[in-house]
């Protein structure tokens, strides 16, 4: 005993001997705020201009948030979407070739960039407020007149092949490239991926066809803030967007989703790997799922609330398994994914995995505790102010929950929401959303050392799968 | 006006641009008796704020078998206080007593290297597995995190560079007083729990991002042929064996040294009010005492006088990396390299993108850095490019070269001057609406340049460097003896092409 008390000066690393304050202690004021409401304008079709003036700094942002994505993209042209959207950028627009648009745009300080997703595509200028109506008219003219010049298309043509020539160089890529197709099978607008393929055949023709029968005309939202004068922006966007054909509705019908893979483990053989990439998960909700708020809560104490989730205390803090490890249950358009990611080193591997699989299922059979639940919804109800942290992200949520089909109301309500949830919904939400008997396990590391343990786990059947050439 | 100028092809320079005389416009400072400065910029938009301080304190500041000692500092600082994290304090102390114990065995034991005895490492390790658990009986887990969360907390991170170590959050602007008090505690009465189950969570961060990412080990390979001595030629994370083998003491010593009022910067941006910050910082950080300045590395990197070269052959596509000694600092080298960086490296207009991914297809990307590994010591001017198949990285290594050749004997366009200084002048603009965006820009001017204002005054510098200097200081530092090149090529068999 008398060592222990010996060492005890070396336990504690203070500068200087002070007593130790308890946060807990302080005492906050009340937190007033109302987030700002955007002014809207209608452009016809459910198209809409939003608008947040701020003048406290002599920039403006813009954006362009289209409902176009690969969702529309067709078989065998997949890639389609994204290449129509970067070249509209990168193809040259209006009366300016592709170099003299690079030109004029850096000569400006002014930045355009454009993210082509699964159901919207999104085009952002970010230019100095002297600059913004000079630069309004590159992105209007890469929008509606854009040139789609061979050679670039050619180059991002090129960009992405040798994308998916080094599709498998990282573990991390390969596993969250194959995860979608185990969850979603290559047929569902999800779970489908480019080829060099189905980018080889892609042609100019297809990008104009595409710009003009799945882009132009679709349902678009447009935001501005910043330093601008609204007059001269409603006027000019009005003027601007009589040319967009009227909105026409998102696109085809897709079958509802199913689970593709059978439950069970999956391997893909990395020989020189010392660690183990873990997947593991089903297919998520709906993002209108009506019970968001038991959603937010289950998804914070499983693996999306950082450190003061399971995954992460179990898997990192206790265990010193892994740097990086959480899972969340997904909100996607019909349905999400279910994904808890993890890299251990390959001796532990099957007990991460292990470790994982008993958290989905014990929140499937006990309730979270009075602490868990606590902390969930202190962090919902005090980190709300986030939401609405800058006008670019409160445009930004507006435009995606407008596309998305959310109620306007949806954050009046929603705090009112997550202080009723209690720890037997969390539960009946977890039952609803997690299947702890049908996990579906993707794991990337080397075969020789991990196929015996993870035919013990119980998970089911290993199946090796090949990674292949495309 | 500006239209029919930018019609005809000409490119005026940006002028009038608010906050070209710098942060310091609005960003204010005060400085504690104890040497620790504080820097408010008031945005009173929404109630929030962005909190952070940084330590001049890095990887840099590490010697030879303590490698990766600043970034474990960073991942205890969250472990706790004598009242955050535990149930019982007192019951706590014997059994991490009795850890550091073992732990101090282990490391001994590990420092054998090849003749450490294999079935004493694992008992000793099955050791510190079960006092582990006893001791998660008194733990509270990640209540440090706990606490911030439950007050809205958003983004609570850390990050260690070569140069220096931060720690940030944003949270609703009734909660600054929470700032203060988390904080100063941390520096105050910082408990280093978990202290073994940590240096496990790095060694899987280490194979994470080196031994298992092609990209990674690739670079940690570069920097240790680039630099033969000074401490940018290791990675941030550290070499495996030093991980391992951490003990509890070398850690606080290393925590004592740096973690001095006089080496630490904070910096508040949002909705706050200078007087508040003030009155606070005297509040929580005043009775923290000045501590001696934190032992610094001389630079005794010796002049690089021969062609350096790495390979490293995994499952993986080839990527490049070309390296020259610069150096470094607020020098007029300096600034002209900044300026060739602009002109190579700035948007899609810049050189190297135009030529090699563009117009050529040789490279899927290619970008340059003057200043790619530190600011506090000489550093490297940085080439990095990703050639696209069928063309090599020796192909793409050749192309760089005659980027450099050109810089030596063709002057620099007006044209592509004035685009590389409004593209600089416009990122004097860069996240002004982003608390984050600022305050990491306040603190590493004023912390590594000592001047808040420097990004402003370097746009101003760099309207002064002329194409006669660009080819001279091309030609003085892009010589085969000053580089350094690395490249990572797929392993066939028999480990070489």
């Amino acid at each position: 005993m008398k060592r222990v008390l010996f060492l005890i000066p070396l336990l504690s690393v203070a500068l200087l001997a002070q007593p130790a304050r308890d946060p807990r202690v302080l005492r906050f004021p009340e937190l007033r705020f109302a987030p700002a409401k955007p002014q809207t304008v209608e452009l016809g079709g459910g198209s809409q201009l939003l608008l947040l003036p701020d003048h406290d700094v002599p920039l403006v942002r813009a954006y362009m948030v289209v409902e176009s994505g690969s969702i529309l993209d067709p078989q065998g042209r997949e890639g389609l979407s994204s290449l129509t959207v970067r070249a509209l950028k990168s193809g040259g627009a209006g009366g300016l070739t592709p170099e003299q648009v690079d030109d004029r745009l850096d000569g400006l300080g002014t930045t355009i960039n454009v993210f082509p997703d699964l159901e919207n595509s999104t085009l952002s200028l970010w230019s100095l407020r002297e600059n913004f109506e000079v630069s309004w008219q590159l992105l209007t003219d890469m929008v509606f007149r854009p040139r789609f010049d061979e050679a670039r298309l050619d180059s991002e043509k090129k960009g992405d092949l040798e994308g998916i020539r080094r599709r498998w160089d990282d573990p991390q890529g390969t596993a969250y490239t194959l995860w979608p197709e185990l969850l979603y099978g290559r047929s569902q607008p999800e779970g489908r991926r480019t080829t060099s393929a189905s980018v080889s055949a892609i042609t100019r023709a297809d990008l104009v066809g595409f710009h003009r029968g799945s882009l132009l005309g679709k349902r678009v939202m447009i935001a501005i803030c910043g330093d601008f004068d609204p007059a001269w922006a409603v006027a000019r966007v009005k003027r601007d967007f009589a040319a967009w054909p009227a909105a026409r509705s998102a696109g085809p019908e897709v079958p509802p989703v199913t689970l593709a893979a059978r439950p069970g483990i999956y391997l893909v053989d990395k020989p020189a790997m010392t660690q183990a990439v873990l997947l593991i998960g089903h297919l998520g909700t709906g993002r209108l799922d009506p019970d968001n708020a038991e959603l937010s809560v289950l998804n914070f104490v499983l693996g999306g609330g950082g450190f003061n989730s399971r995954i992460m205390r179990e898997v990192r803090s206790h265990r010193g398994l892994a740097y990086s490890a959480y899972g969340t249950v997904g909100a996607g358009r019909d349905r999400g994914a279910f994904t808890c990611f993890t890299q251990t080193k390959t001796q532990t591997a099957g007990e991460a995995t292990r470790v994982i699989a008993d958290i989905v299922r014990a929140l499937t059979e006990n309730e979270v505790t009075p602490g868990e639940l606590a902390t969930a919804k202190s962090y919902e109800a005090n980190s709300f102010v986030f939401r609405f942290e800058s006008p670019a992200a409160l445009l930004y949520q507006t435009m995606t929950m407008r596309l998305q089909g959310f109620p306007d109301d949806y954050f009046d309500k929603y705090l009112g929401r997550i202080a009723a949830v209690d720890a037997a919904k969390v539960k009946a939400m977890a039952r609803r959303v997690l299947n702890p008997d049908g996990l579906v396990v993707l794991v990337v590391g080397p075969k020789a050392q991990l196929l015996e343990p993870l035919k013990t786990l119980g998970l089911g059947e290993v199946t090796e799968l090949q990674l292949p050439r495309e | 006006m500006r239209k029919t100028l930018l019609l005809a092809g000409l490119i005026p320079l940006l002028s009038g641009l608010a906050f070209a005389g710098g942060l310091s416009q609005r960003a204010k400072s005060f400085t504690l008796a104890n040497g620790m400065t504080f820097w408010v910029y008031e945005r009173h938009q929404i109630p929030t704020f962005f909190g952070i301080y940084m330590a001049r304190t890095g990887s840099a500041d590490e010697r030879p078998g303590e490698t990766g000692l600043a970034h474990f500092i960073e991942h205890l600082s969250k472990k706790g206080t004598p009242v955050i994290g535990t149930r019982d304090y007192q019951a706590e102390l014997p059994i991490l007593a009795e850890m550091d114990r073992v732990g101090n065995e282990l490391t001994a034991e590990l420092d054998k290297g090849a003749s450490a005895d294999a079935a004493r490492v694992a008992g000793l390790r099955k050791e510190l597995a079960d006092l582990q658990e006893k001791h998660a009986r008194y733990a509270v887990k990640e209540e440090y995190n706990q606490i911030y969360s439950e007050n809205g907390g958003r983004g609570r991170n850390a990050s260690t560079g070569p140069d220096t170590t931060q720690y940030f959050i944003s949270l609703p602007a009734n909660r600054l007083e929470l700032w203060f008090l988390m904080e100063s505690e941390k520096l105050k009465n910082l408990v280093m729990r978990e202290f073994y189950s940590e240096r496990d969570v790095i060694c899987e961060e280490r194979r994470m991002a080196v031994d298992n990412n092609p990209s990674g080990d690739l670079f940690e390979q570069f920097l240790n042929a680039a630099f033969m001595v000074h401490p940018y030629r290791h990675e941030v994370i550290g070499y495996m064996h030093d991980i391992q083998t951490f003990t509890k003491e070398r850690a606080q010593g290393f925590f004592r040294r740096n973690y001095v009022p006089n080496n630490l910067m904070a910096a508040l941006v949002g909705d706050v009010r200078f007087d508040e910050v003030k009155r606070l910082a005297t509040k929580y950080f005043g009775d923290i005492p000045r501590g001696d300045e934190p032992p610094r590395m001389p630079d005794f990197e010796p002049a690089q006088d021969a062609e350096r070269r790495v390979t490293v052959w995994r499952d993986a596509e080839p990527e490049l990396l070309i390296g020259f000694h610069t150096p470094g600092g607020e020098s007029r080298d300096g600034l002209v390299l900044k300026m060739i960086e602009l002109v190579l490296n700035a948007g899609d207009s810049a050189r190297l993108s135009r030529d090699l991914v563009t117009r050529r297809q040789l490279a899927v990307s290619v970008t340059a850095s003057a200043d790619a590994i530190g600011r506090r010591y000489p550093s490297l001017f940085l080439l990095a490019g990703t050639p696209r198949h069928p063309h090599t990285a020796a192909e793409l290594e050749n192309e760089f070269y005659a980027h450099l050749e050109r810089l030596k004997t063709e002057p620099v366009s007006e044209a592509e001057l004035r685009r590389a200084i409004n593209q600089a002048a416009a990122g004097l603009m860069n996240g002004m609406d982003r608390n984050m965006v600022l305050a990491f820009r306040i603190l590493s001017n004023a912390l590594l340049s000592h001047d808040v204002d420097v990004e402003s005054k370097r746009v101003e510098q760099l309207k002064t460097v002329t194409p006669a200097e660009i080819g001279a200081v091309a030609r003085k530092y892009f010589v085969a003896a000053n580089r350094t090149v690395g490249t990572l090529e797929r392993q066939v068999e028999g480990g070489e092409k």
